[in-house]
């Protein structure tokens, strides 16, 4: 089997992928998916508050799968579920997959996006002594059980990490029922969006203990209660909570299973993900990345509007296939500076084709007030940008011009950050 | 009362309990295992260091040295023979200063005296070259070319499934409350009101040996609990080493180890803790951070942001200080093999040959069977060719449906993991079994959709289905 276009994942990332790539005239798109159903991680959302820049709606998660499912050209897509990737074939540019239909079969590919999305940090990424009962188990995984499936975990809940998916499923869990203890975050400020902390503080009153730590968990057969430290490392004193369920929302991490041992695409290891260009390429050719295995977005539209930006790439790319496989122009890289955690794109290319305006994302590492961000080459500085209440659970967006670009002899844009005092 | 009559009762389905019970049905028996865990391998044999040791450590003359050098060398062809995963991956013990490397040599002249082959003292660099990922503090190693790795709780789930074919039987969630002597024969009673007749009862009750010793004879041992912890690490550093890397052993252990698993993980451990519960498996602050310690000293390559578990064993510590193996003068059908602590995964398949051996003397009459089959197989997909993968899925479609995303484990396995000999539909039985949920995201993803594969499959409501031992259920209520 072949095809131009190869998608890994029907979520927001692959299947906005097949819409931006067949609105540039790419023929023949196939998505591979390994769940039953196209939307990925949307369908166990079923709280509304997506699309509102996409759509200018306000819809569910399971919504915005359809409306983005239904914008799709099915002359041109073809997609197949319960169809899993074992291995990508850079070099000869072919996947392994398997699924219930086909049994295992390779199929080529001019280009590759891989949407694969992220997973869930498990709790023994965290070195918490006591026991490991029942009664434990991802948010992720409540997330899916109560809203799939119409169970609760447990009756009476503690959420360890206040990432959004921990925000969302305390408030899911308390609308059914539960009795949602509290949200324990080792760090000293929300990781989660300030939307959703304001709701679980204020509708739900749910308390959020930040610089706790969970120092020892307690149960034979199912989870009984938690040890919560007076801080985040090694205090002796703690405080005991008595609970039925702990569910866990340390971290999402790019699920880069698929190409991280390969050594010509490139991992940016601020992000956990492929380093990416302006137009979501990676460091192979005809390779683009997009959706939550670049990094993990807080807004599904931001994922949709990644995948718009790789759409007339790919259609060149497949075009021009297999000759001229890199873009000519100069390649800059992004360098994060002090309190920086990442910046994506971590890699522009320029030349006479590029966009003349490039967005660039960085994630803060702690909250700070007003700070300037500049942006600047060795000899050459771009712009200063200053924002206020800036939080690492808000990716801030610059508009960079793209002629800013020229008239320099460097390669690296240093981002940099520093407060306003 | 009902009776049932066994020629064997085995209380204890660890690996001792499971080599035992395989090793009788090679003869034409009637033998039945008790256990009173709802899955085989629930004590130490699922915490351990999952290492056949080459057996350079035990004092000569012991059981340990006797049985762990001839156990060694059985694993081979009885991991070969149950399909479960091996490798002979050897192992150094390494030395950081002078007072060490006396103990290197005194482990070498140890291990020459217990009959252990395939040993050599290297210097600095050659342990470097073998190991370049080790601390450059080291100055020295013992190297011990038969140490190998096995998956514990794998084996012993295999010898059971191999035994049970070769028409031995299990019963779980048995626990032995009482034996009586009933003229040449016992009467063990269980938890559920069942009674079982037996000509010969193996006591393989791990922990509480001293426990079952007791009810049949006077006090004369007894077995405390050690607890020992290990942190395991995601399978991108699990190539760091290709050998088990041991310390130098200490009064209380043979020291922190850092080990590649049959997996491909890593994991590090164990700290030796004497405690006082003896079904208490908590880790502890204390022992955890010991076992980091120690693992950064002897490699400082190991990425501690890539933990995924951190979980204890309890080791049966037999006040004798060796194993206790033997029949009595006034109770020759009675046989104790007790206190097996560690080299004792090492050990197993000699001690149940020698427990064989006992029976024989005390009066049980073995008569080969002529239609024992040794073989077992299991299902891996992943490590199929592409070709048998392919024709898998052509004759089952539920081999083509990917459920952990982690370690690739489709229905077909989980469904087979359900579907085996005895079938423990929990989360954790099928993990022990086919590794679903024993990946990078230890199950965050795929837990759900276990849940609902074991209530389609064995027509449970979803509320029942158990995480690991019986009631420990996962989910408390239906909403919807």
């Amino acid at each position: 089997m072949n095809t131009d276009l190869l998608i890994i994942g029907a979520g927001a990332g692959g299947i906005s992928s097949a819409y931006a790539a067949t609105e540039h005239g790419v023929k023949n798109v196939v998505i591979l998916e390994k769940g039953e159903s196209f939307g990925g991680i949307l369908n166990q959302c079923i709280h509304s508050g997506f699309g509102s820049i996409i759509f200018k709606e306000d819809l569910t998660g399971p919504e915005y799968a359809s409306h983005l499912f239904n914008m799709l050209n099915f002359s041109y897509t073809k997609i197949f579920f319960y169809t899993t990737v074992l291995d990508i074939d850079f070099k000869n540019r072919s996947v392994y997959a398997v699924n219930t239909k086909f049994g295992t079969f390779r199929i080529s590919f001019k280009a590759l996006v891989i949407a694969t999305g992220c997973y869930e940090l498990p709790l023994g990424n965290l070195i918490i002594p006591g026991s490991r009962p029942a009664g434990i188990m991802s948010a992720g995984a409540a997330q899916k059980i109560v809203n799939r499936y119409g169970y609760l975990p447990g009756k009476s809940v503690a959420i360890f990490g206040s990432n959004i998916v921990g925000l969302t499923v305390a408030r899911r869990l308390a609308q059914e029922g539960a009795k949602v203890l509290c949200v324990v975050e080792p760090f000293p400020y929300c990781r989660g969006p300030l939307r959703d902390e304001y709701l679980c503080r204020t509708d739900y009153t749910i308390p959020i203990f930040y610089s706790k730590n969970i120092s020892r968990i307690i149960g034979k057969k199912r989870i009984k209660g938690i040890e919560v430290s007076e801080t985040a490392s090694g205090s002796k004193k703690f405080n005991y909570i008595e609970l039925d369920t702990l569910l866990y929302a340390i971290d999402l991490v790019p699920e880069n299973s698929l190409f991280c041992c390969n050594d010509s695409l490139k991992l940016d290891h601020l992000t956990n993900g492929p380093i990416v260009d302006q137009y979501m390429q990676t460091s192979i050719p005809g390779i683009y990345a997009c959706g939550n295995n670049v990094y993990i977005h807080n807004i599904v539209d931001f994922v949709t509007k990644d995948a718009l930006k790789l759409g007339y790439s790919v259609a060149k790319f497949i075009k021009k296939f297999p000759h001229s496989f890199l873009e000519n122009g100069k390649i800059v890289y992004l360098k994060p500076g002090d309190n920086i955690k990442f910046i994506v794109p971590q890699r522009l290319t320029i030349n006479q084709d590029s966009d003349k305006l490039i967005e660039i994302f960085v994630k803060v590492k702690k909250p700070l007030g007003k700070v300037v961000f500049s942006f600047e080459f060795s000899d050459k500085k771009i712009v200063k940008k200053i924002r206020t209440n800036v939080v690492p659970s808000n990716i801030e967006k610059f508009t960079l011009l793209i002629k800013d670009f020229e008239n320099t002899d460097s390669d690296n844009l240093c981002v940099s950050l520093s407060e306003c005092l | 009362m009902v009776f049932f009559m066994y020629d064997v009762i085995i209380i204890g389905a660890g690996v001792i309990g499971g080599s035992i019970f395989r090793e009788l049905t090679k003869y034409d028996l009637s033998i039945l295992v008790l256990d009173k865990e709802n899955d085989v391998a629930m004590g130490a044999t699922k915490a351990n260091s999952a290492i056949i040791h080459a057996g350079f450590d035990p004092a000569p003359g012991s059981f340990m040295a006797k049985y762990n050098v001839s156990g060694n060398k059985m694993y081979k062809n009885s991991c070969a023979e149950l399909d479960v995963p091996y490798e002979n991956n050897e192992a150094l013990v390494i030395a950081f200063n002078t007072k060490d490397i006396k103990t290197l040599e005194n482990l070498y002249k140890n291990g020459k005296k217990n009959g252990v082959v395939g040993l050599e003292i290297l210097g600095k660099d050659k342990t470097l070259q073998l190991e370049p990922n080790l601390s450059t503090s080291i100055i020295a190693s013992l190297r011990a070319k038969t140490s190998s790795i096995v998956c514990p709780f794998q084996y012993t789930i295999a010898l059971f499934e191999n035994g049970i074919a070769n028409g031995g039987e299990l019963l779980l969630n048995s626990e032995v409350t009482k034996i009586e002597k009933y003229k040449e024969t016992f009467l063990v009673y269980t938890g559920f009101g069942k009674v079982f007749q037996t000509k010969f009862l193996v006591n393989a009750a791990g922990i509480y040996a001293d426990k079952i010793h007791n009810m049949v004879l006077q006090k004369s041992f007894s077995i405390s609990p050690r607890l020992g912890e290990y942190i395991i690490f995601n399978k991108s550093q699990g190539s760091l080493f290709s050998r088990t890397i041991f310390q130098c052993p200490t009064l209380r252990g043979k020291g922190v180890l850092v080990s590649k698993t049959v997996h491909g993980n890593l994991f590090i451990g164990p700290d030796a803790e004497d405690v006082v519960d003896k079904d208490d498996v908590s880790t502890k602050n204390s022992g955890l951070t010991h076992i980091f310690r120690a693992a950064k000293n002897t490699s400082n390559k190991i990425d501690f942001n890539e933990t995924l578990k951190n979980y204890a064993g309890i080791r049966a510590i037999p006040s004798t200080g060796d194993f206790i193996i033997k029949n009595y003068t006034k109770l020759k059908n009675f046989i104790d093999v007790a206190g097996i602590k560690s080299p004792g995964l090492a050990c197993a398949p000699a001690i149940a040959e020698d427990v064989v051996l006992i029976l024989k003397e005390s009066g049980l009459t073995l008569n080969k069977k002529s239609n024992f089959n040794p073989i077992r197989k299991r299902i891996n997909f992943l490590e199929l060719s592409n070709k048998e993968k392919h024709n898998l899925v052509k004759n089952n479609k539920a081999f083509g449906k990917i459920i952990c995303s982690c370690e690739k484990i489709t229905e077909g396995e989980i469904l087979d993991a359900i579907d085996r000999s005895f079938s423990v539909p929990t989360i954790c039985g099928i993990k022990r079994r086919c590794r679903a949920g024993m990946g990078k995201c230890q199950g965050s993803y795929c837990t759900p959709q276990i849940i609902d594969i074991i209530s389609r499959r064995c027509n449970l409501d979803k509320r029942e289905i158990c995480f690991d031992s019986a009631d420990s259920t996962i989910l408390l209520e239906k909403i919807r």
